[in-house]
């Protein structure tokens, strides 16, 4: 198994390219495990099988990337995606994630997310979510990932709909 | 000499050199050096670029290390001097207004205020020891002495509050540590707007932060620029900061390759209908978001016809571009394209711009012409 944190953050285009590229190859020229650390969507997108989305310490979406990439329910996930300023994606369109990301030594009661979180209710100040399996092998922490769903559009999810 | 027309800031053939000598040389005899071909070649950063930056006009430079994004950058805002050519601001040339020339019209400290620069590592360009309101009250002492310390505590505070640092009376007395990393950018911007300057120069402001941070900071640039009518050259090797900054500020895009703006244009032109064959492998190589689109390219071998990595030590003949172009043909050995199309339109340094150049009828210089695969 060989651990990458975030092996191609600060090289070029180019050579970014080539080394995912090789890393491929070794993957499957020596059958080996991989994980990824990364805060690069587009290359976790391109490069991973499954994807663990984290925020406060805590796995708050874990499932195969294209499920979670194309149909993730968490609030953060959602916004993580929209945030992404994709070549593809409408300018307009790319939106920052509202609040400041937690404080390590005063992580938020309840659900971690909940003070950045547009669909928060008074059950997610008082509550921890649970990772919470859905259908298939995705599993999500939040009390509500159906309105998330609905209420949060992403590039993929605009994508989808047209 | 200058006139009201005169853009903002216009570099005219401007070219940076390096002298790059082995610490040897400094203590033995210049003749021996010589003898034994030890002086070497001065590495050519920037090869002979022109580029105008008009009022309230933002260019994003692309590009890769050793492209000669931040030294031209640098150059545009005076704090590197060209080996040859001229960076004129408002049409003095300023390193004539330096040499004390034109000092009826215009003085040197003048066109520094005028020329800010923010830097990419924030903690570098901010004192550790030293308070957020003694650092951003020196620039105001510097260049508005007649100011009193409660107007410039007014200042910094509505500079503070405009770009959200609140409660900006509290920020006032923090330090640097006891900042984040999007907050500490956010003072260095701070620090680089409070002269009012015409043209900041950015670099890789963003490249540092986190991803969701990096739209918020580059919103923030974009807010300012309108707010106070900036003129913006950014630099990025990031094509979709890039895109993001130049498509909502409605500027242009330059993208360079070892020394020279290859091609230039609004990000609409650059960025959906690359024209240069290199603009076009950096477009091919930014990995879309859909994971269906990313996993096929993520596999696709590069278009790159060479492994070396381009060298500016070492320009290659001709076009710089062709050792490594998919489409090199054999005049692209030979001669240096320059930038064809419309001065202010999307131009590129390509024969392939040109229908009736040889190019069109010559052989090309690999085994075969590979694709560059764009979707």
């Amino acid at each position: 198994m060989l651990i990458l944190d975030e092996p191609t953050a600060s090289l070029d285009l180019l050579m970014q390219r080539s080394i995912l590229r090789l890393l491929m190859q070794i993957k499957d020229d020596y059958d080996l495990t991989l994980i990824l650390i990364s805060h690069d969507l587009p290359i976790v997108s391109g490069f991973t099988d499954r994807l663990g989305v984290m925020y406060a310490f805590e796995f708050v979406e874990v499932g195969e990337t294209e499920d979670v990439l194309r149909n993730g329910a968490h609030p953060y996930t959602r916004a993580l995606l929209q945030s992404t300023p994709d070549l593809d994606a409408d300018v307009d369109d790319i939106k920052t994630i509202e609040g400041s990301s937690p404080d390590p030594v005063n992580i938020p009661t309840g659900c971690p997310y909940h003070p950045r979180c547009p669909i928060r209710k008074d059950r997610c100040e008082m509550e921890t979510p649970d990772l919470v399996e859905e259908e298939g092998d995705n599993a999500v922490a939040c009390f509500y990932p159906d309105e998330a769903r609905r209420a949060l559009s992403t590039p993929l999810s605009r994508e989808d709909s047209q | 000499m200058s006139d009201a027309d005169a853009p903002l800031l216009e570099l005219e053939n401007v070219t940076v050199e390096y002298e790059e000598r082995p610490l040897i040389e400094d203590v033995i005899p210049d003749s021996i050096v010589d003898r034994l071909g030890m002086g070497e070649e001065p590495v050519r950063a920037v090869d002979d670029v022109s580029l105008e930056i008009g009022e309230e006009d933002v260019v994003v430079l692309i590009g890769e290390s050793g492209s000669g994004k931040t030294s031209l950058g640098r150059t545009a805002v005076g704090l590197q001097e060209p080996t040859s050519g001229s960076v004129r601001y408002r049409g003095y040339d300023i390193e004539a207004v330096e040499a004390g020339e034109h000092v009826q019209e215009i003085q040197y400290d003048e066109v520094r205020r005028s020329l800010q620069i923010i830097h990419q590592d924030a903690d570098a360009a901010l004192n550790p020891y030293r308070t957020i309101r003694s650092q951003l009250a020196e620039p105001l002492k510097l260049w508005y002495p007649e100011m009193d310390m409660n107007d410039r505590t007014e200042r910094l505070l509505s500079m503070l509050r405009t770009t959200g640092v609140e409660p900006a009376e509290e920020y006032l007395e923090r330090y640097p540590h006891e900042l984040s990393g999007g907050e500490k950018q956010r003072i260095a911007i701070i620090r680089a707007m409070l002269v009012e300057p015409d043209l900041i120069l950015a670099d890789e402001v963003v490249s540092a932060l986190d991803v969701s941070l990096r739209i918020d900071v580059m919103d923030l640039l974009l807010d300012l620029q309108e707010m106070f009518g900036t003129s913006f050259l950014f630099v990025s090797h990031d094509l979709t900061n890039a895109r993001y900054i130049a498509d909502k500020a409605d500027g242009r895009i330059a993208v360079m390759y070892l020394g020279r703006i290859v091609e230039i244009g609004t990000p609409e032109e650059v960025i959906n209908d690359p024209k240069h064959p290199y603009t076009q492998i950096l477009r091919w190589a930014s990995l879309p978001l859909d994971p269906t689109e990313a996993r096929e390219t993520i596999r696709e071998p590069s278009p790159v016809m060479t492994d070396e990595a381009p060298d500016p030590r070492n320009t290659p003949s001709g076009c710089r571009f062709h050792p490594a172009c998919p489409k090199a043909r054999d005049p692209c050995r030979s001669e240096d394209p320059e930038l064809f199309g419309e001065a202010d339109g999307h131009r590129s340094a390509c024969f392939r711009e040109r229908d009736d150049h040889e190019y069109w009828t010559a052989q090309t210089i690999h085994e075969r012409e590979a694709e560059i695969p764009l979707d």
